[in-house]
């Protein structure tokens, strides 16, 4: 009998493991709640633009007279909320109708000088236009207006997409073990898959190049960067924006909202660095031209020395300039409800280091070198939640200017692999 | 009790080849139990990283050998083609290993698992 190695001995497993994934019966559970929990809101809000429909299509005007005028408060651990608050009367055939209210949606916001706007702008005693219900009188409104709160109704949205795509993922998969689940994602072929290996392969930017045979593009464009830089900080202080708004109100209001303005302070200075690294992202797109880099070949193979060449246009004035080959294992995990990121390096070579220079307008820094790479280097390798990639990162130090560094990524492959995809 | 189940490569090879011809076979000899049923027989082929990040899995051969089988015991032959990448790889943080495995879907039980590493190194 041949002895075999611990590694290598058979494993016999009673249960998912390894390799498991969640089971498509729980996810569907679990996205079940998500669904059912944003349509309920969506119904919500359904119902509500629903009314306004009405007030806009099958309600009635009228004249009324403003008998009472109130500013409703609620309150709560969060703060104070308000309304603009009414008491009218007005006549439908003949009969005289009293209603409380002011529009269709009856909600209660923040902003308590708005409000009052609102009420300063009706007189106790004053005839002004409302509208009521043909079917139920004792309904009406004293405006007609699409409430702001309507955009709250695309947070269910948000609820029901994912619910609705973990639910029909789940459902799609009851069943089917784990390996039937990935190998789905596969283009299959008479029961047997001829999976594309090159979907391992990090996808990589490569155009030809103007004196090597092709140019290296940077892992993130720059202008990806900096729109999703932009939609970030206006998403995250659009958000943060109406809370300080709140709170600056509550303050002029002669509120004391100590607990709210220690709890916003964090994400107001999130938002200020996210504003500020925008700003400095800017600054390093529109002062400086991009760093070329062209290689002899692309992908490497193990072993390979290529050749490397780098441009720097002017007009710039550097400190310094460097380049680096770096080989990075990348990957991310899940705890709860966070997703973490790690790196580890397992190459960090230096390729060069020029000192201080002034590279004038029109002009360009130029250099050649020669990279190789270790006979034993592993292949880049992507997948979703751990990839390696090999990449070569060029830093500068700007005079009197942020500094940049940018990553321009290429695949390593095996030499086998080079060959067929040549 | 499980069943004795195995997943044996031809001349008993482990270190294969980008592009080589996987082979050997599969045997499921005893059941747990006399009414035990196999719903679901599935043999595949596939990678899954191991290590701090969340499992990536590929499969590059899946096999569906039997189903609703009251006496499932034989023998099957397999001969897989092994793709190009990735290789076998025992990194810092991350780790990829080949295997084949055999999954028997038991009723009543639970799954089991016959699982066969090989590594899959760079040969040229």
């Amino acid at each position: 009998m041949v002895s075999r190695s611990r590694f290598f001995s058979p494993r016999l497993t009673v249960g998912n493991r390894p390799g498991a994934s969640a089971s498509p019966g729980c996810m569907t559970l679990f996205f079940g709640v998500f669904l059912l929990f944003g349509l309920g809101f969506l119904g919500f809000f359904g119902y509500q633009a629903w009314k306004e429909v009405r007030v806009r299509t099958v309600y009635r005007e009228t004249t009324c007279v403003i008998l009472n005028k109130r500013l409703k408060e609620n309150s709560d651990s969060d703060g104070t909320t308000y309304a603009p608050e009414f008491t009218f009367r007005y006549t439908v055939d003949g009969r005289d109708y009293t209603c409380t209210g002011y529009d269709s949606f009856g909600a209660t916001s923040s902003g308590r000088q708005g409000k009052l706007r609102v009420l300063a702008e009706y007189e106790i005693g004053g005839a002004y236009p409302c509208w009521y219900d043909p079917d139920d009188p004792e309904r009406a409104v004293l405006v007609r207006k699409v409430s702001w709160m309507y955009a709250f109704g695309l947070i269910p949205l948000v609820f029901v997409g994912i619910g609705l795509g973990g639910v029909v993922w789940g459902v799609r998969n009851l069943g089917k073990s784990p390996e039937e689940q990935s190998a789905s994602r596969a283009p299959a072929k008479g029961g047997a898959l001829q999976p594309d290996w090159t979907q391992v392969l990090p996808p990589v930017k490569v155009v030809p190049g103007q004196f090597l045979a092709k140019r290296l593009q940077r892992g993130t464009s720059q202008g990806c960067e900096l729109g999703g830089l932009l939609l970030f900080s206006l998403f995250w202080n659009g958000i943060v924006s109406v809370f300080v708004w709140h709170v600056v109100q509550e303050w002029q209001s002669g509120h004391r909202p100590y607990f709210l303005t220690l709890f916003m302070t964090p994400f107001l200075l999130v938002g200020v660095a996210c504003a500020l690294w925008l700003i400095r992202q800017l600054l390093v797109a529109g002062g400086v031209k991009e760093t070329l880099v062209e290689i002899e070949r692309e992908p490497v193979r193990p072993g390979e020395t290529v050749s490397l060449r780098f441009a720097q246009p002017g007009p710039l004035s550097l400190y310094g300039l460097s380049a680096r080959l770096i080989c990075e294992e990348k990957i991310s995990y899940t705890r709860g409800t966070d997703t973490y990121h790690e790196s580890h390096v397992c190459e960090d070579r230096e390729l060069f280091q020029m000192p201080a220079m002034q590279v004038p307008a029109g002009s360009s820094w130029d250099q050649t070198v020669s990279l190789t790479l270790p006979d034993d280097a592993m292949h880049s390798f992507h997948a979703g939640h751990n990839d390696l990639v090999w990449k070569i990162v060029v830093k500068g130090e700007i005079k009197k200017w942020p500094d940049f560094e940018h990553a321009f990524p290429f695949r390593v492959v095996t030499p086998k692999a080079r060959r067929e995809l040549e | 009790m499980t069943p004795l189940a195995s997943v044996k490569f031809d001349d008993d090879r482990r270190d294969y080849a980008p592009g080589d011809s996987l082979s050997g076979r599969l045997e499921v000899t005893t059941m747990p139990h006399a009414d035990a049923v196999v719903v679901k027989a599935e043999f595949s082929v596939l990678w899954y990283t191991e290590g701090k990040g969340d499992q990536d899995i590929g499969v590059v051969h899946l096999e569906r050998l039997w189903e609703n089988r009251s006496q499932p015991a034989g023998e099957h032959h397999f001969s897989v083609r092994l793709p190009l990448l990735p290789l076998t790889y025992h990194g810092h943080l991350l780790k990829i290993h080949w295997l084949a495995r055999l999954r028997l879907d038991l009723r009543p039980g639970q799954d089991v698992l016959v699982d066969e590493p090989f590594n899959v190194l760079a040969g040229d």
